[in-house]
């Protein structure tokens, strides 16, 4: 493989792990700091996408589908944290697998009554058309290179509010000791309504980002969802900067799988998972005590 | 092929209106199966063919890792060897995964003549997207099978300009049938029709044979297979019969997607009878 092409496949890896982080650093958040498992990720990932589409498809504009789609969802999740999140804090996760399994088969009932089972597609913003020539042959599309840069700015955004913000300050604190926490008189109702809020809207903006390259099409959010998984658990779950070195990892074994090991690429991706958790149980950079 | 396996053990007529797998007209065919559709080779071996008598000598393949896949690449490599062509290198990846762009920048690595690939569905649409986007389809003609364009050129849009397919079928059939299917499809569900509701009508059709055959006396089976085994359908898609296997016998065009629909180019071979290797009806 000649260092251009090597060059180009780093790209690809990369571009698809920053992707991948979108939509795991949602998980990660509702599952390490609100410790729920919700499966329904992924259906909120082609939730986010088929919204896209709706608003697009009315609207013609990109930018409305971008703010109508993280408004809908930043509520959705507000309203389902209020109602039925809030019963599983402390409970046992198959209770809450048993919870987000039921949404995930109403959310797609859902879509099924308002959009069908037809495959659609978002089209691009205009003024991201268009692609950048790498060889006499390839050219890479500007799209997913702006896609990469909105989630580099994302991870930022994420990596900011927890450091330096009062209320990244009270998760922190929140996920490493719940209870001295409240004992000092913070108050977790608002903040866990939040944190699942925007776990939710970081699941829909991944879908809706993605929409114009990968399409919109019923399936989209089974295999996005079990690679979340994969990517919190590599990554140590709680952990956002774990979700987003885990993210990269997958990226970089499943674009190079493929080209490497056609036969086996379907594995690659577990492969690494299982070697980093013999390495490190706990995810790379998880928590040592449980 | 659960069912198919099923149908063969109970002897319950089974009619199968869009499943492709080779093995239920091969070595798992029966008297009371019958097809309407197509096998998975049989769409794609004429394919080799049309590809070889474009001047494409050296072309790459590309598809998912399932049976599926395996069998219509496969028709289509059959086809294309046999004309003289030579397979760069096949390429596979896991199904149902959509994240080609590892191997669309190895297709630019190789610099085929033409790619050959089957997908259908949601990953149809994002691959002949991604193709587009990164600017392949310009220098590498991309070619496949009829799924790769059927139901998804609206979501496809201007990316799937031009792309080349094989198929029993083409949405612009220029015979009185077509015409008048159409038509009326179109009028009683307000949509247009496409291959998948041309199968289901030709399904239909031939139960209806085997039925009037007997004057609706089902019980009388062997009859009613013996006269869908010997019917010849006026279909939209032209003339239908069915080989020893119950597969059947049509025709398999060349389409190109113009205007927003696989438009037909030429007839790619007439009259494709898949070998149904491995079948021991009637041999």
């Amino acid at each position: 493989m000649d260092f251009l092409t090597f060059a180009v496949q780093l790209l690809n890896g990369v571009q698809y792990g920053l992707v991948l982080f979108l939509v795991a650093s949602g998980l990660t958040l509702v599952f390490g700091i609100l410790g729920v498992i919700n499966l329904a990720h992924g259906a909120f990932y082609m939730l986010g996408a088929y919204v896209a589409y709706w608003i697009t498809s009315y609207t013609g504009s990109f930018w409305l589908a971008l703010l109508g789609g993280v408004a809908i969802a930043f509520v959705v999740g507000l309203l389902l944290e209020n109602v039925f999140i809030r019963r599983m804090y402390g409970r046992d996760h198959l209770a809450q697998v048993l919870l987000s399994f039921g949404f995930i088969l109403v959310i797609d009932e859902v879509r099924q009554i308002l959009f069908g089972k037809d495959v659609h597609s978002v089209a691009t913003p205009d003024f991201l058309r268009g692609s950048i020539p790498l060889t006499d042959v390839l050219s890479y599309p500007v799209y997913r290179l702006a896609v990469s840069l909105f989630c580099l700015a994302i991870a930022a955004a994420i990596f900011f509010v927890i450091r330096y913000t009062r209320i990244g300050m009270i998760v922190r604190a929140g996920a490493e000791n719940r209870e001295m926490t409240r004992a000092l008189g913070i108050r977790f109702d608002a903040v866990n309504r939040y944190v699942f809020a925007v776990g939710i809207v970081l699941a829909a903006l991944g879908g809706i980002v993605i929409a114009p390259i990968s399409t919109v099409y019923p399936g989209m959010g089974d295999s996005m969802l079990i690679l979340s998984f994969v990517v919190v658990v590599l990554g140590g779950i709680g952990s956002v900067a774990g979700a987003a070195i885990g993210a990269l990892l997958i990226g970089l074994a499943d674009t190079f799988g493929k080209v490497f090991f056609p036969t086996f690429s379907s594995i690659t991706v577990y492969l690494l998972m299982a070697l980093v958790l013999l390495w490190r149980p706990n995810g790379i950079l998880g928590k040592r005590e449980v | 092929m659960a069912m198919v396996k099923v149908a063969r053990d109970t002897k319950m007529m089974l009619m199968i209106p869009n499943a492709g797998a080779n093995d239920a007209t091969g070595p798992l065919c029966a008297p009371n199966i019958f097809r309407t559709s197509f096998s998975n080779w049989q769409p794609n071996f004429p394919m080799g063919k049309v590809m070889y008598d474009a001047g494409h000598r050296n072309v790459a393949t590309i598809t998912w890792r399932y049976t599926a896949g395996q069998e219509q690449v496969g028709g289509f490599k059959e086809g294309f060897t046999k004309a003289g062509g030579k397979i760069v290198e096949d390429l596979v990846l896991p199904f149902p995964e959509v994240e080609f762009q590892a191997l669309i920048t190895r297709l630019a690595t190789l610099k085929p003549d033409a790619v050959f690939a089957f997908f259908a569905g949601g990953g149809a649409v994002k691959f002949v997207k991604d193709y587009e986007a990164a600017g392949l389809k310009r220098t590498i003609p991309l070619y496949g099978s009829g799924f790769l364009t059927d139901g998804t050129i609206e979501a496809q849009g201007p990316s799937a300009d031009g792309v080349k397919t094989t198929l029993h079928y083409a949405d612009n059939l220029d015979n009185p049938a077509n015409k008048a299917f159409l038509e009326a499809f179109k009028k009683k569900t307000s949509q247009d029709g496409d291959i998948y509701a041309v199968q289901g009508f030709d399904t239909a059709a031939l139960l209806d044979i085997g039925l009037a055959a007997v004057g609706g006396d089902w019980a009388a089976r062997d009859k009613v297979v013996a006269a869908m085994e010997g019917a010849k359908i006026d279909s939209p898609r032209g003339p239908l019969s069915f080989s020893k296997a119950h597969n059947p016998i049509q025709n398999v065009y060349l389409r190109e997607v113009r205007n927003g629909r696989n438009e037909f180019v030429s007839i790619a071979q007439d009259n494709v009878n898949d070998p149904a290797r491995g079948c021991r009806l009637g041999a």
